[in-house]
Order: C-alpha cells, then sequence, then structure tokens
C-alpha cells in the first residue's frame, strides 16, 4: 500500500482529464472529494447512460438513406466508485463486452474510462454486499484507495490505473496508517449484512417457476420500474427511431422489465402478461438465468431496490424466503 | 404519392390539444411541409371537409349529439383516427362523477332545470373509442409537443405508432427522483400513463393522473399504500376518479370499503 494527500490526487487526477466524482448523489463532475460510501445513485448512467444517440440518419437526396454512427469517445476519470459499483461494471461488462456479440458503443465507452474505487467507510442499512462473496474493502478497479482522514491510502490494480498515476509520486504507507485501514474495514464490514444465499438457489427457483410464491411476492408491486432504474447491474434497454420531416436519430434509453410494454410482441401476444409473470422474471433473470449462462448472480447487493421501492419491496427477504422453499416438487 | 392529407378537430374539451399543435412553433412549418391540412379549425378558418383524410386528430369527448355526429363523419372519411388528449381517449374531467345516476339529474342540479341549453341535446361524456374505432392514440391534458412530433413523425412514414404503455413513475424514476410516495404524499405516478416526463413529481407535487389510467395498474396496492398512510377513503376515491373515470372509482370504493370493515383497511 501506498499513500498520498488528498488534495494532491485530486489535484494530479485533474490534470489527467475529465473527472468524474462521486457525490452522495452520485456522480458529477467536480474536483470535490469523493464521498467514502454507497452513493443514492449507481454507476451504470456513466457507461451506459440513461439515453443516448446512437445514430443519425437522413436522405441527403430525398431518396437514399445515409447515416453517421455516434460515439462517445470521451475519456473519462471516475473517481470514488464504491466497490459495489466496481462490481456491477464487472457484470455489465460480462454481458456487453465479454460475450458475443460485443456492444461496441458500450465497449467504447467502457474503455475510455478509468475506475479508481475508493474503499466504502460508511455501507447503508440496506446494504448486502457480504452475501455475493466480496466487501466493502474487496479492492477492484484499475486504482483502488481507501480514505483514512487526510491521506489516501493506493493500490495500483493495472495497467490502466498505472499510466493513469504515472508521473505521481507515491511514499509508503506508514503502519499506524495500515493499522487504521484495518480498523476501517472491520468497522464497515460488520456493518453489511450477509443474508446467506443458498447455493442451489437458481435450482430452487427453477424448482418453484409455478408456485404460488410469485403471486404473493408481486401482489403489491405497482410496476414503477424505480428498483430497475436504480439497480446498478439492471441493463435492459430499449432502441427506438424517433423520425423527423426527412432525417431523425436513433436512441437507446434504459428500459424496465417491470413494465408491460417491455416484453410485447409485435402480434399483440404478450409472454409475461401480468405483475406475477414480471416480477418472477426479475427475481429470476437475477438468481437464476444470469447464474446458468454466467456464473454469477446479477445482483451486487447494494440495497437501492430496498431503498427506492414505495411498497417496501425487499429483494434480501425474498431470497430468504427462497431458502425456504422446497426443492423437489 | 402525394403528401398525407389530415385534418385536425376538437369535441367538448378545452381545445388545449389543438392549442398545444399550434404551439409547435419551430416545426410548425415543418409540419405543414410533410402533410397537406385540409381541416384546422383553431388555425384557419379555410378548409375543406369533402375529400378524404389519411389521419384525421380528434380531441375533446362526446358529450353531445353534434359530436357524435361530427365524430361519424370524420370517421367515414378517414384512413387513421387517432384520439388526442385525455378527453378523447378517457372522456375528459367531465365523464368523471361520483354515483350511478344518470346524467340528467346532474344537469339538473348544474342548469336548474331540463334543456337550459338548447344548442344541442346533451349525452353521457363518453371517449371517442365508445362510439367508433380508434386507430392510434395520444395521452396528455393536454398533449406534449415532443410525442406529438414524434407521432406524426412516424404517421408521416406511414407507420402507426404504439402507445407507450408506462406510468409516469417510468419517467421520474428514470429522472432518478426522490418517491413522493416515500415521503407519504398522495401521487398516482405508478397508475398513470408516461409522456410528461414526470413534471409534477420532479417538482415535489404529487401526479394527480391527468394523463389517464394506464392498461395494468394495480390500484389495489396504491389504494392499500395510501390508506396505511393515513389518508381517508374519500379522498383516496376522489383523487383516483378525476381523471380516472366513475367505473374505476367505484371498485376503488367497493374495495376499500370491504377491506375497511374487514378491518384491514
Amino acid at each position: 500500500m501506498k499513500r498520498i494527500a488528498k488534495s494532491k490526487l485530486i489535484e494530479f487526477l485533474k490534470s489527467k482529464g475529465e473527472l468524474w466524482v462521486k457525490t452522495r448523489e452520485g456522480f458529477q463532475q467536480s474536483d470535490a472529494e469523493a464521498f467514502a460510501g454507497r452513493a443514492s445513485k449507481s454507476v451504470k448512467n456513466m457507461v451506459l447512460p440513461r439515453e443516448e444517440t446512437l445514430l443519425v440518419f437522413f436522405k441527403p437526396d430525398g431518396k437514399n438513406v445515409d447515416y453517421d454512427e455516434i460515439y462517445d469517445d470521451r475519456k473519462r476519470i471516475l473517481f470514488g466508485l464504491s466497490p459495489c459499483d466496481a462490481k456491477s461494471i464487472e457484470l455489465l461488462d460480462l454481458t456487453f463486452i465479454k460475450t458475443s456479440p460485443t456492444d461496441s458503443y458500450y465497449k467504447q465507452r467502457r474503455e475510455n474510462s478509468v475506475l479508481v474505487v475508493l474503499a466504502c467507510n460508511s455501507p447503508s442499512k440496506t446494504c448486502f454486499c457480504k452475501s455475493f462473496g466480496y466487501g466493502p474493502f474487496t479492492e477492484l478497479g484499475d486504482v483502488f484507495l481507501v480514505d483514512i482522514g487526510d491521506v489516501y491510502l493506493v493500490k495500483i490494480l493495472s495497467d490502466k490505473g498505472k499510466a493513469l498515476l504515472e508521473g505521481l509520486e507515491l511514499e509508503d504507507a506508514a503502519d499506524a496508517e495500515l493499522a487504521k485501514l484495518e480498523e476501517l474495514k472491520s468497522t464497515a464490514e460488520s456493518k453489511v449484512q450477509d443474508i446467506g444465499i443458498p447455493k442451489d438457489i437458481a435450482d430452487r427457483l427453477y424448482a418453484n417457476f409455478e408456485s404460488d410464491f410469485w403471486e404473493k411476492i408481486a401482489f403489491r408491486c405497482v410496476n414503477c420500474g424505480a428498483c430497475t432504474f436504480y439497480c446498478p447491474t439492471c441493463y435492459c434497454f430499449d432502441i427506438q427511431d424517433v423520425e423527423r420531416t426527412n432525417w431523425g436519430w436513433r436512441e437507446r434509453t434504459w428500459d424496465s422489465c417491470m413494465f408491460a410494454i417491455y416484453s410485447l410482441e409485435t402480434s399483440g401476444h404478450n409472454p409475461r402478461p401480468t405483475g406475477m409473470h414480471r416480477m418472477r422474471n426479475r427475481i429470476m433473470h437475477k438468481f437464476s438465468y444470469y447464474e446458468k449462462i454466467h456464473g454469477q448472480h446479477l445482483c451486487v447487493g447494494c440495497g437501492r431496490c430496498v431503498d427506492v421501492c414505495p411498497t417496501g419491496f425487499d429483494i434480501r427477504e425474498v431470497v430468504k424466503q427462497a431458502a425456504k422453499l422446497e426443492v423437489t416438487r | 404519392m402525394g403528401k398525407p392529407k389530415i385534418g385536425i378537430y376538437g369535441l367538448t374539451g378545452c381545445a388545449g390539444d389543438q392549442l398545444n399543435i399550434l404551439n409547435c412553433e419551430d416545426e410548425l412549418l415543418k409540419l405543414f411541409d410533410i402533410f397537406e391540412i385540409k381541416s384546422f379549425v383553431m388555425a384557419s378558418r379555410e378548409k375543406d371537409e369533402n375529400v378524404q383524410l389519411d389521419v384525421a386528430f380528434v380531441e375533446g369527448s362526446v358529450s353531445t349529439e353534434k359530436d357524435l355526429e361530427e365524430l361519424l363523419a370524420i370517421r367515414k372519411k378517414s384512413k387513421i383516427l387517432v384520439a388526442i388528449g385525455h378527453c378523447a381517449i378517457y372522456g375528459g374531467v367531465q365523464a368523471m362523477f361520483r354515483g350511478g345516476e344518470e346524467w340528467i339529474e346532474r344537469y339538473k342540479r348544474v342548469y336548474g332545470r331540463e334543456n337550459a341549453v338548447t344548442l344541442s341535446k346533451p349525452l353521457e361524456p363518453k371517449p371517442l373509442s365508445a362510439y367508433v374505432k380508434v386507430d392510434a392514440v395520444l395521452h396528455g391534458c393536454p398533449i406534449e409537443k415532443e410525442p406529438f412530433l414524434k407521432l406524426a413523425g412516424k404517421l408521416a412514414h406511414g407507420v402507426i405508432p404504439r402507445t407507450p404503455d408506462y406510468p409516469v413513475c417510468a419517467e421520474c424514476r428514470w429522472k432518478e427522483n426522490e418517491c413522493l410516495l416515500l415521503k407519504g404524499q398522495i401521487c398516482l405516478g405508478p397508475l398513470t400513463n408516461a409522456g410528461c416526463g414526470a413534471i409534477c413529481p420532479s417538482l415535489n407535487i404529487g401526479c394527480i393522473g391527468c394523463w389517464g389510467p394506464i392498461r395494468e395498474e394495480n390500484w389495489a396496492s396504491e389504494a392499500d399504500l395510501l390508506v396505511e398512510k393515513g389518508y381517508d377513503i374519500d379522498e383516496i376515491v376522489t383523487r383516483f376518479s378525476v381523471f380516472g373515470g366513475t367505473e374505476r372509482a367505484q371498485k376503488l370504493e367497493q374495495f376499500l370499503r370491504s377491506r375497511k370493515e374487514k378491518g384491514n383497511g
């Protein structure tokens, strides 16, 4: 572990490029100190924006269609991601880059972003990251930092991180500072729940596909979609063409599987016609389907969906209840 | 192929939807570029009602016999009929009433006697779809410029657009606003058609539901939630009924009262 004064590092990062800092609310372009806890909004918007224009099309001669693809080639330094943010980007990478076909828009934005992760000193009440085999002090990203007061402890984890900090003089951390790290780490970890996800949860849910369990948990849902928008791992999107007289653009926006129109097919048939079907799909995507495909749960335990649900839906409770479901039916 | 011929009409309503089409300002001239406008009384007294139309936009509810005659004539000469605005799609605020009485009773209460207004025979206010086939709808109270232009763009390219079918919450939470329901305010966001950009909730004002109820609303859960937050059943039912129609409000009232009797409410 190395060390550096906070102001010195921020000054340095500012000189290296477009600096986006995680505040209490989420990421903002600024040169403030990063918030060492879980922000209310996740990092998702920085790599998979709420809305983006993919291409512009036009008819220069009134007949043939021509188009220009629009790529975001701005280089960004994302400063202060919490480990759950970094973990969620790992999961998004699995979907968009590491599995064919790759998403060229996501890939470009992702390659242009350096992740400076900051250990999470003050987890929220709803945090349950420990359930997924990592914690608030897990070293992730390109550079890993720990906020111990006026000083950041620094660890470079990748070539990208090395290139970012090239030219910055780092000192060796003192023993007292390392002791402080351990102290912060154990405090933070003690605040995070481990909800005890059963190893066989994927199969357990499959076995209960037709169970009335789903009807029960979906009963109160008002289909507002908040859980999916705040979720750092919910990556579903919609693409639409917006047409004007002789030109138009193709835009991509976040979408939510909690809406009826999401799964509606052109024929008029909807394979997920009711709220129960949509709730089942969301939970099973997170704890069954994704694991079957990628070997990981599509949840990082940030607890945002619990915080934002108007009806008090709690995914931790659902998992706990699922753990009690019978496997053979 | 020539330019598509269109007509823009208004039945009973505040004419706000037509006005918002006029308010498209910068884009309005382009609209005249792509469409041949045959009738748009709010914009020009010159009109031609004797041609077949490709698209008719109709706002307002059917509230008089004259409205009905006009609507039937429009339907007959139009390939595509688009209902624009809350009145045309749901019947509007005028379709809100509590209790099962005939319209004539309310009429007498308001005007003092029967036959007080003699312009045209009144009818129970109803949406266009109660009488004719509606091919597409554009939500709003009034409609918004951007969704209208999107819809017009699709129609100009020969596509009948699908209506967005998601709640105001989608736009509100999409903006990552703080939830007003969580703060204990009455907000009809989860039950209401999106498209407004969640203007009111973004300004800390609960959604009043003016874009009409979404197709798959979980009003039971929302009502339960409001009861839990301490709101009076009467207030909840009134809020629901303003833009949500009578039938829905009656179902809701029944639901809440039976809950209360059972002791769950």
